[in-house]
């Protein structure tokens, strides 16, 4: 190249120099171009035809109605729709209440990122289950009160019982499948726990296992209460849970 | 010829072990940890075959999920020999190489782990039990009803090559229009990291919709085009294509 240019200096003035290291110069810019700034929109493409955009428009609409039951604002993150009536009448303020006085707000993409993710099975519990009156574990719940037993005052909308080896006594934990914030302060009875359950065995050492949602039964029986948690969460009862603090620590800086 | 094949069956009968329960050496879930570190990684069983172990893993990470095979043949340092949205191909060729016995108890042992979690309960298919992700199958769910273009995958990496070598045309990712199939594909070295890719359908609003790992790989509006490529275009690489109308007109089947 240098002694191309070096024998064209020879028959050309310093105009005609300058124009052939502009056009040099341009002509090596547009290679670097397509070198590496736009690896995904190879050249030479032809364009979409109408009838291409008109039925891509068709697939746009049929994408959007068959997500519709997921659907939610696509900068945060997919979550349940906030309304935990199926646990209870108290469900709902029970969440806000425990919002309000520990500071919680939903989740950000870079918080649930820095949480502790782990798979789950969500089942239900309440009070009219058959095994209601064992004693379980002794632990005060947010509000500071237990049961005369000892048992912790389960609360509808914020308590959940998980297994204590997996998940620490009063950890904090955010079940996206709810949108709800509950402490894991109560557990099942004594050497029962990592016992099978209707079937199915909890989760190995990579989950939480089984996550054992209270609610308040009200007029329901037991078993009205299971299905309704069943229709609220879904077929599929596995999910991802995070925990957010594991133990008690963070009621530290709460009211 | 046949006793070829006999004596290769006999070969891989001495030689071929596959199990969900044997445990995984430390190294190997350290190097698939290092490789995504904020993933959330599942030992899911090994294979062996011929001197060689084969560790498999689920990662999830977020809205995505895939698998990650890692090869650690005797006496040397395990290395990721694959990772993918899914790791079985329509066109076997086009991957890192990996013995088909060993694809094939691989994808038994997912069968089993999927089988575990009730996956059933969504209506999946036999060949979709073997399967993690649901990234090509929700697309298909809604591309092929209305083009009759479907792409029996859900490899990010296959998507993308039968996207280029399908009746499609390339567009543009960041003026792409509503209905464009997007897709960025798995990248990973045999050391890490891994990037796992992802595949969706632009929405008219801007939205993505695609499979999300969070509610059981179930079509989600989960991104924005924006963040999307903010997410993907640096370490996957991003590409988008409008599927061609078919010259007819006609709905599948007709």
């Amino acid at each position: 190249m240098t002694l191309a240019l070096a024998l064209i200096v020879k028959h050309r003035d310093l105009r005609n120099l300058s124009t052939l290291f502009l056009t040099t110069f341009l002509f090596l810019l547009g290679c670097d171009d397509e070198d590496s700034a736009e690896p995904e929109n190879p050249s030479g493409s032809s364009q979409p035809a109408q009838a291409d955009l008109v039925q891509a428009g068709m697939i746009a609409d049929r994408a959007e109605t068959g997500a519709a039951i997921l659907q939610g604002d696509p900068n945060t993150p997919v979550q349940g729709n906030g309304d935990l009536s199926v646990l209870g009448d108290g469900a709902n303020q029970n969440q806000q209440a425990f919002r309000q006085r520990f500071g919680l707000s939903d989740p950000t993409q870079e918080q649930l990122a820095q949480w502790e993710p782990y798979d789950a099975r969500l089942t239900a519990y309440s009070n009219k289950d058959a095994d209601w009156q064992y004693p379980t574990a002794a632990s005060e719940n947010w509000t500071g009160t237990t049961w005369t037993n000892g048992d912790p005052l389960a609360v509808e909308g914020t308590t959940v019982a998980v297994d204590f080896s997996r998940i620490p006594r009063g950890s904090l934990i955010y079940i996206p499948a709810l949108d709800m914030y509950a402490e894991a302060n109560d557990t099942g009875a004594t050497q029962m726990w990592a016992q099978a359950d209707a079937g199915q065995s909890d989760y190995a050492s990579t989950g939480a296992g089984r996550v054992d949602v209270y609610n308040l039964a009200g007029d329901r029986s037991s078993g009205q209460v299971e299905r309704n948690f069943q229709s609220r969460v879904g077929n599929d009862e596995y999910g991802q849970i995070y925990v957010v603090y594991r133990g008690p620590g963070w009621k530290k800086g709460g009211g | 010829m046949t006793i070829a094949f006999l004596l290769l069956t006999l070969c891989l009968c001495i030689c071929f072990h596959a199990s969900a329960q044997s445990p995984n050496p430390p190294a190997v879930t350290d190097l698939v940890q290092r490789a995504d570190p904020q993933g959330h990684i599942e030992y899911c069983g090994q294979v062996s075959m011929n001197e060689a172990h084969y560790y498999l893993f689920v990662l999830t990470h977020q809205e995505l999920s895939g698998i990650v095979l890692v090869q650690h043949p005797a006496g040397r340092a395990p290395i990721i020999a694959d990772a993918d949205t899914s790791i079985f191909l329509l066109g076997y060729n086009s991957r890192p190489y990996v013995p088909r016995p060993v694809l094939e108890a691989i994808k038994e042992l997912l069968r089993t782990r999927n089988l575990k979690r009730k996956r059933l309960a969504r209506g999946g298919t036999s060949a979709q039990l073997g399967e993690i992700s649901a990234v090509g199958h929700d697309i298909d769910q809604v591309l092929y009803p209305v083009s009759g273009f479907r792409l029996r995958s859900d490899s990010t990496r296959e998507i993308l090559q039968l996207l280029r070598t399908g009746s499609t045309v390339s567009v543009d990712p960041k003026t792409a229009p509503p209905g464009s199939i997007i897709v960025s594909p798995t990248q990973f070295s045999y050391d890490g990291p891994i990037f796992l890719g992802h595949a969706g359908i632009l929405g008219r609003d801007g939205a993505i919709y695609s499979a999300d790992a969070r509610y059981e790989g179930r079509l989600t509006k989960n991104f924005t085009l924006t963040s999307w490529l903010t997410r993907f275009s640096g370490t996957n690489g991003t590409y988008a294509f409008v599927v061609r109308a078919r010259l007819d007109g006609s709905a599948p089947g007709t």
